[in-house]
Order: structure tokens, then sequence, then C-alpha cells
């Protein structure tokens, strides 16, 4: 169990975090590469303040048409996305543990918060696969792989609640919890969870292409 | 359950005799080398990033016309088609390809809406395209619309039109106009000229009395314009809809061309969508323009253009209510919505607002070659567009200005079927009925 | 009669041997008790101290007091380990929130003692919850 724990907060670490960025490096220099050979014009069309204007009004709650016609999805979305990026980052275990390796710390979240807003994530991805399974359009394109990716967010969640009431066999379930984290990290680049990079890429070719060219709004 | 829902399997020559000759390593080759060699990180990432949450679904008339069957939302057509070819690397059915060969060509119009719903900004439409050019490529496209293309192939205009058809209509229309302009012409082949006018096939075959209203326009406006005598007057373009890149490059060149030949100062468009997307959007990035290698400009454009200089002036309104439908191309195309408005509020005081309207709009269900795909296909996007057909009714209008040809047989169609007793009215038709007309004879 | 007080002596001598530790041991101590937080964030940490310092004493074979400087370390890591912190709040050195960036804050501090040693012993708990037990 030691050597496990030790190498999951160790090593592991690094093999996570250099797969995630280089992952998505790569992505991004594949893609732009391969757009600048095949449909080089994206790049003459770009332009950084119509991308720029592009990704913030699709970040604003609200702020374009079809997030007001469908206001549950929207709020859940948000809700959720901003807890599911919050919480790793601003855990006081998290934190803790970056202070011990690296000696470098930030502020963190009081723990009831914390908790509360991992049973938000866990709330909007049962949200999600509700919605994925009951609303028609929906369940027609989801995919096996679908839930797959979903389960793959919810449970470092699932495992650091279980994890933090104590619940089960701790040890095993931090041992879980860490090791679901790096899943889902090195998920990323490799499933659509590369929506991290491609969302602002592709509102930015959108962005450019819509209110550079086509001289219309894009949301 | 409405009437659309119980739609029987269609049977079209083009399709069905197409598919018969495939075979499974041509299926596979095509694909391979439309999704690999033709297509690059803009396909990749669009269909990478899709997480199937669905919320395109209610951009489009067919989902929502189609009682929301999921087969026909925007993610649900790309399910159908391009997920398939691509994670089954290209070894899909010849059935397979006669289905995605439907669903691209009859039920989709390339109307961009979803992109404006797609928190990605995923354009379907584009999608959609690389499922017409790979069936374009296998030779599996519908019979009408290939017909129009093998038009564009021998004549350079999609309708068969001989050159000198061509410039006997003109001649016929500049004869019947001078009845009430008595110096008017419809200058041929005038090198040196402001404006070259281009227009759609359509109009010398069967619209030709729209030929005769833009000659009186030009002529109360004083302007210095002419018309190509040779190939390269029709601006129109199905070949960008088949699939068929190369010639849709062949025909906007020759477009450009006679304008170049002609030195004229720039090209206005007659009131056509799908035309003005070839020349702004598609061909002339096929063809290496970043922009339009010469001023282009849209009938909506120069008409509000004339209004502003006062060159045109308004004689009469039109009392009727009236209402106004964004084509996609003019809209998300280029967004002319405002201006459209500025005219046809000119003539019409009396306006209301579809809605959703503007960037917004729902289709006409008739463009993106859908209409061109013929009778056989006729019913497909009239049952399609119920969504319309509700949205018109709700504005209570008596006339719906659409300044686009293809939003007209769309549109007439779906006036025709749902009884909506409404009429349907080019800015054209507005502007040459209610404008002043200095000259003319009564 | 020099019999009886040999016994009398052995049983002295036994009693001294096993009480002696006592002297330097807590032995009602389960847990670090800490009053330094303003609030706690999770419970406090499980260490019943007794434990530890018979494993010390063995594993290091250090004389006598000088087994509790292991610990209770004072000023740095003065090898003589004359002086030693026993008996003084941890928080006094190490404040919650220390001004001066040298100085280890309590957490840490705790932290680096406990899961620095069991990490390298190989023994003892590491991960979070091991310690604070709810």
């Amino acid at each position: 169990m030691h050597t496990v724990y030790i190498f999951l907060t160790g090593p592991m670490v690094w093999v996570s975090l250099l797969i995630l960025v280089f992952g998505l490096i790569g992505k991004f220099i594949y893609l732009t590469s391969m757009a600048k050979k095949r449909d080089p014009w994206i790049f003459n069309y770009f332009q950084f303040k119509y991308a720029i204007k592009s990704i913030l009004i699709w970040l604003v709650p609200f702020a374009t048409m079809n997030m007001r016609r469908n206001p549950v999805m929207t709020v859940v979305t948000f809700v959720f996305h901003i807890c599911l990026i919050i919480v790793p980052i601003f855990a006081l275990a998290h934190v803790i543990m970056w202070e011990e390796a690296w000696g470098i710390s930030w502020w963190t979240l009081p723990e009831t918060v914390a908790v509360t807003m991992s049973f938000l994530v866990l709330g909007g991805i049962l949200f999600f696969i509700i919605r994925r399974m009951k609303l028609p359009e929906a369940r027609y394109v989801t995919r096996v792989q679908d839930y797959f990716i979903l389960l793959i967010v919810a449970l470092p969640f699932l495992t650091g609640l279980l994890a933090y009431y104590q619940i089960f066999n701790y040890q095993l379930m931090i041992i879980l919890h860490v090791a679901a984290g790096h899943i889902m990290l090195i998920a990323i680049p490799f499933t659509w969870l590369s929506h991290l990079l491609l969302f602002p890429m592709l509102r930015g070719y959108v962005g450019s292409e819509f209110q550079g060219v086509r001289n219309v709004k894009d949301w | 359950m409405s009437e659309a829902a119980t739609a029987a399997k269609i049977e079209d020559p083009g399709l069905d005799q197409g598919v018969e000759k495939l075979t499974r390593d041509q299926i596979q080759s095509t694909i391979l080398k439309v999704v690999n060699q033709e297509n690059s990180a803009r396909l990749r990432a669009m269909v990478g990033t899709c997480v199937s949450c669905g919320l395109c679904s209610e951009a489009c008339h067919y989902f929502m016309s189609y009682d929301r069957n999921p087969y026909y939302a925007p993610v649900g057509k790309v399910k159908e088609t391009l997920w398939e070819m691509m994670s089954r690397n290209g070894m899909v059915s010849k059935e397979f390809i006669r289905r995605a060969a439907t669903t691209a060509y009859t039920e989709c119009n390339l109307c961009k809406r979803c992109v404006h719903f797609c928190p990605f900004g995923i354009d379907t439409a584009y999608l959609m395209t690389v499922v017409r050019r790979i069936c374009h490529l296998l030779g599996v496209t519908p019979q009408y619309l290939q017909d129009t293309c093998h038009s564009h192939s021998a004549t350079f205009n999609q309708m068969w039109v001989k050159d000198d058809e061509w410039i006997d209509s003109l001649q016929w229309q500049e004869e019947e106009a001078r009845d009430e302009f008595p110096g008017l012409r419809i200058p041929l082949d005038k090198e040196g000229s402001d404006i070259m006018y281009s227009v759609i096939a359509p109009e010398p075959k069967f619209r030709a009395q729209l030929i005769y209203q833009a000659a009186a326009i030009f002529q109360v406006a004083g302007s210095d314009w002419t018309m190509p005598a040779t190939p390269g007057w029709d601006n129109s373009d199905m070949a960008m809809f088949s699939g068929d890149a190369e010639m849709m490059g062949r025909l906007k060149k020759k477009h450009y061309e006679a304008a170049r030949r002609l030195r004229v100062k720039k090209i206005v468009m007659g009131e056509c969508g799908h035309a003005y997307r070839s020349v702004y959007d598609m061909g002339n990035r096929w063809l290496g323009f970043k922009d339009m290698p010469i001023p282009i400009i849209h009938a909506i454009q120069f008409y509000c253009e004339l209004l502003r200089a006062g060159k045109i002036k308004v004689a009469s309104r039109i009392t009727e209510l009236c209402t106004f439908h964004d084509p996609c191309n003019t809209v998300r195309g280029m967004g002319l919505h405002e201006m459209g408005r500025e005219v046809a509020r000119a003539f019409c005081p009396n306006m209301v607002e579809m809605h959703p309207n503007r960037e917004h709009n729902y289709c006409c269900c008739a463009g993106g070659g859908v209409i061109n795909c013929g009778p056989p296909h006729k019913m497909t996007r009239v049952l399609g567009n119920r969504i319309k057909a509700e949205q018109l009714k709700a504005t209570g209008a008596k006339i719906i200005v659409a300044p686009c040809h293809n939003c007209h047989g769309g549109l007439e169609d779906i006036v025709h079927h749902y009884k909506l007793n409404m009429k349907i009215k080019f800015l054209g038709d507005i502007i040459y009925e209610h404008m002043q007309k200095p000259g003319a004879v009564e | 009669m020099p019999k009886k007080l040999a016994y009398l002596m052995g049983a002295i001598a036994i009693t001294v041997f096993f009480l002696a530790p006592a002297l330097y041991s807590q032995t009602d101590m389960t847990h670090v008790i800490e009053d330094a937080y303003p609030s706690k964030e999770r419970p406090p940490s499980v260490f019943p101290h007794d434990e530890h310092t018979y494993e010390i004493a063995e594993e290091f074979d250090l004389d006598g007091m000088s087994d509790c400087y292991f610990c209770h370390h004072y000023d740095g890591p003065d090898q003589d380990h004359m002086d030693m912190s026993v008996g003084i709040p941890c928080s006094d050195c190490h404040p919650v929130d220390p001004v001066d960036p040298d100085v280890t804050a309590l957490t840490m501090a705790y932290h680096e003692l406990c899961k620095g040693c069991h990490i390298q012993e190989k023994a003892g708990p590491i991960a979070c919850g091991e310690c604070h037990v709810r």
C-alpha cells in the first residue's frame, strides 16, 4: 500500500501531467500544422479579437440564444464545469500535497465548500446521464464511450468523497481516488474531454469566420 | 403523428443506379481520400470534439417538423454519415452510402443555423458538404441535381441555356421594358461599365420578368451597367452543392473572368442566396482567393445603397402586413439582415417580424441544393418545414419578403401545402412596383 | 534476612525498571492535541505517543532522554541534542501562519516530521485520512 501510494502521488503525477500537457500541445500542433497544410485560409481569416469575443461570450451563462432556450441545461453545465475545474485545484488536501512536494502553496477551499462542489459535480454527471437516457435526441447519438467518459470524470469525485468521509476501506479508497484522477487526466487528450483545448480552438475559428468574414455574430 | 412521419422511401435513379455500380474497395478508398487527404484539422476537430449533447437538434427545421425525430437532428445526421464512415475506416455498405446521400442531399440545407446552437461552433453544414463530396466522387447524386451539374459542365450555366438563347432572352426583356421605359437598354458586353449584373440561369429560363425588373431599376437609378454575352453570366453553382468542387471552381473562375474581361468595377448579383455563398465563401477559397477577386455585392446591398443615395425613391407603399424572411446565405453568410429590412421597410411600413429572425431564422428548406433534387424529393422538404409554416402563420402577414430564389421556391411550396394564403415577393418585385419611375410611359 | 532484602531490592529494581519510562512518557496521549489552529479543517491526527517512543528507542538505541530529541528538536538540528523542546508547544516555534518565510508552518512541520519519517521508514500512515481519522 505504501509503495503504491507513494508511486501514485509521486512519479505518476509527473507521468499524468506530462501526458496531459504534451498530449494537448501535441494535439494543438497536429491540428494547426494539418490545417496550415490543407486549409491555410483558416489562418488568413483568423482574427484575435473575434476569436476572443466568441470564446468569452460562450463562457458567460445565458449570453447566447441557445443557452437561454435551455435554462436548466445551462445552469447545470456551468455549475458542473466550474466545480469540476475549481475543486481539484483548490482542494485543501491537494494544495497541501503540492506544498509538501514543491513548497508552493495557494488559496484553498474550505472543506465544506469543496465537499459541496464535489457533490455538485456528481449531481451534474447524474443529470447528464439521465438526460442522455431520457432525451430522445441525446439518447439517439449517445455512444457507449460517452457514458464511459462521464464515468471517468465521476470517479475521482466519487472516490474523493468516499475517502473524505472515510467510508469503506479508507486506504483502498484513497488509492482508487488518486488512480481515478490519473485516469481522468490521461483521458483528456484522447477523448472528447479534449474540448478543454478544442473549445477555444474551434470557437476561435468559428468566431473569426462568422464575425470577421460573414459579418454576423456566432451566438 | 404528423403526415411527415409517414414518408416512404424515395426512388431516385441518380441514387439508386449510382450505388449499384459501387464496390466496397471503391467506397473505402474514396471515403479515406476525402476524409484523410482532402479534409483536414477542421473535420477532425469538429468530429472529435462533439460530445453528442444534442443541443443542436432544435436548430434544424427537419428535426422540428418531423416530430422531433432525432434522426433529423444535425448531430443525428452526422452520426448516420460521417461518424460511421470514419469509425469504420470507410468500410461501409452500398446501402449505407445510399442512405447517407439521401441524408446529405435532401435532408440538410447546409443553412448553418445549427452552428449558432452548438457551444463548440461545430459546422454541420460543412460536415454534410464532406459527405456530399464523398457521394459525388462515388457517383451517387440525386438525378435532378446532377442534371444541373451536367448543365454547368457543358454550358457554364445551370439550365442548359444556349449562348444565343441567353442573348435572345435579354433582348426580349429589353424589348418588353422599352414599352415602359422608351430609352431602356440591357447593355450586352459593354466593356468598362461600372457594374456587371449577373443572374442565375433560372431567370432567363423561366423568370425572365426578374431581368426586366432589374433593368428597370438600373434604368431609374441611372447605373452604368452591363451583362456578359458569353458564358460566365450565370452566377449559380449547383456543383458546389453536389460536391463537385472542381466544377465549382471552374464556374466561379468563369464568372470572375467575365467581369475582368468587361473591366467592370464590381459585380452586382441578383437576389440569389446560394450564388452569393459560392462567390464569397466556397468558390473563392477553392480558387485561392481570400476575398472575392473583384468586389461583388448582393442585390440587397445594391438596393440599399441606391435607396440611401436617393437614386431610387419611394412612390407608393404596400399597406398590407409584411414580414421579412432572412435567407441563410445573406444572413448567416454576410449579415445583410439589417440592410434587407431597411429596403423592405422603405416600401412596407407595415412590417412584422417572424420569430426567430435574423441570424436565427428558420431555413426555407429549399436551399443547399435540396429543391434542385427535384420532384422526387419535394415532399421531404415540404413536410420537413412545417415549422416554417407555423412560424409564418404566427405573423399574420399577407406578404413575405424573401430576397432569395431558393427561398421563394421553398416558401411557395410551403405556403401552398399548408394553405397559408400569403404572397412571396423579392425586394426587386417591390421596388419595381413601388418606386418612382421618371421617364416611364404609363 | 539478606534473602528477603535481596527480594525487596529485586522487586524495587524491577518496578523502577518498568516505571522508569513512565517518567518521560505520555501514556494517555492518543491524538495530537493542538490548540493553535483557529479552526480545524480535519479531525486531530491520531498519534499514540508511546508507541513512537518505544519504536524510536529500539530502532535507534539512543540514550535515555535524547531519544525525545528525534521529534522534540530545538533550535535547528543541534547535533549535541542538549536542548530539547519537550514540554514546549510546537506552535511556539512553528506558527500556523509564519511571518518569516524560513520558518516551517505548523501544518508542514507536522507533515514533514510524521509523514517524512513514515515514508523513510516505509511504515506508518502517509495518506491524509490515515492520520486524520474521522
